[in-house]
């Protein structure tokens, strides 16, 4: 039903529409009159005044509230309170089978990604797995240690390069085919030749010794790649590419013959120097 | 009399608690302000929500029905059948600004500026028409403003 301004008293209309005034609802038809209204000092304070006592009023009602007791029983018109506290059970011990299960669930996927980051840790920073053949470290040591005692570690002593070579080429479970290197220089003279078994690698081992001094040199083979050594200098010396290294004893060049097979030629000798005897070939 | 609860399905209670129980309260003022007396509205409280679980099916599938107003349309109903009495008024300053109004203009200043129905709303619980509401709320208003209410 639409007012008209003339249906209320001037105090029923603003007092009447006071919330509308202060919310900017007034209904067009009464909006003008009740403005004028308003714009009367007898009547300015109204709305102000409203707000404060109504805001009292809310504040004074909120104290009025049923208690738990009360509300209890206005539940119970529609399910018994015995069942209302059986569901109530059921749904604690639901939700304590789900918090266990989620705690658990959270264990195990903290101590997986543990698992998995010291794994990862161990797999990048542990030594490396037993088996694989460090050929430089090794053979360098071998080196040193043929140089020490040259009898006592060859099985094969002899100064006949075919004997040396018919006792590695008759040797079981290389997997490669060895070879000696062709008459090296006149100084230099074989003495002999022995298999290192690595288990994970089979070495040949072919040592000579200058014919004048005391010095050693030694040819080793094995089944790898050339790639599987650090990556070093390269050199090249007539058709011969080698990649060089040194310790502080020995200098080596390391060199593939064939794929799958490496040769190093290791001794006193600067690189060059033992590339031109390695040249020497099969 | 509180009666034996009926066997209602899970929707329905679930929407009876969660919907309708929550207010109670509402309820329990607007009684309040109807009897103005503490006990008196607990009983009218009561009375409607036992009428309210009869209806709670309906009012669970009722879609846009407005519960406030249901809930209170129903304990006003319940008021002017006379299931309640006033009798033995509190004595508190709420009483003392509303005693002078009559019910109905104590339950619409109470329903409109306490407990936020709106003023089409009201006029539809309390089953007066518009220039009757306005003058209804004005006079009750016109008591408040002019009376020293302190919390």
């Amino acid at each position: 039903m639409t007012m008209s301004p003339n249906d209320l008293s001037d105090s029923e209309l603003l007092n009447g529409y006071l919330a509308e005034y202060l919310d900017g609802e007034l209904p067009s038809t009464i909006r003008d009159k009740y403005n004028s209204l308003v714009k009367n000092p007898k009547h300015a304070q109204a709305p102000e005044h409203f707000q404060q006592m109504r805001g009292k009023l809310q504040l004074a009602m909120q104290t009025y509230y049923l208690k738990e007791s009360d509300l209890s029983e206005l539940r119970s018109m529609v399910q018994d309170p015995e069942a209302t506290a059986t569901q109530e059970n059921i749904k604690i011990e639901q939700l304590g089978r789900k918090v266990v299960v989620s705690n658990i669930l959270r264990r195990v996927s903290i101590v997986l990604v543990c698992a998995c980051v010291i794994g990862y840790l161990v797999w990048t920073f542990a030594p490396t797995r037993e088996g694989e053949f460090k050929a430089l470290e090794y053979l360098a040591y071998e080196a040193v240690a043929l140089e020490e005692d040259p009898q006592e570690r060859l099985n094969l002593p002899s100064s006949d390069l075919k004997e040396i070579r018919q006792y590695l080429v008759n040797y079981p479970g290389l997997d490669f085919k060895p070879f000696v290197l062709r008459s090296i220089s006149n100084n230099w003279v074989p003495e002999g030749a022995t298999v290192i078994n690595y288990e994970v690698a089979k070495v040949t081992v072919v040592q000579y010794g200058h014919n004048a001094t005391s010095e050693k040199l030694f040819h080793f083979i094995y089944a790898g790649d050339l790639s599987d050594l650090p990556p070093s200098a390269q050199g090249r010396y007539k058709d011969l590419n080698f990649q060089t290294y040194a310790t502080d004893q020995h200098n080596f060049i390391a060199w593939e013959p064939s794929p799958g097979v490496v040769s190093l030629l290791v001794g006193k000798r600067s690189a060059p120097d033992l590339a031109e005897m390695a040249i020497a070939g099969p | 009399m509180v009666q034996s609860a009926k066997n209602y399905n899970d929707e329905v209670i679930n929407f009876y608690d969660e919907q309708l129980v929550p207010r109670a309260d509402m309820v329990y003022r607007f009684a309040f302000a109807a009897s103005l007396n503490l006990d008196a509205a607990s009983r009218l409280v009561r009375q409607t929500f036992e009428e309210v679980a009869k209806e709670a099916q309906r009012l669970e599938g009722g879609g846009t029905i407005n519960l406030d107003s249901e809930l209170l349309g129903i304990c006003w109903r319940l008021y002017k059948k006379g299931g309640t009495k006033d009798s033995n008024q509190s004595k508190s300053q709420i009483v003392k600004v509303l005693k002078d109004l009559s019910v109905e203009e104590r339950v619409i200043l109470v329903g409109t500026d306490v407990l936020g129905i709106a003023p089409n709303d009201m006029m539809k619980i309390v089953n007066v028409e518009g220039v009757s509401f306005r003058r209804n709320l004005a006079k009750a208003r016109g008591t408040l403003l002019g009376s020293s209410f302190e919390i």
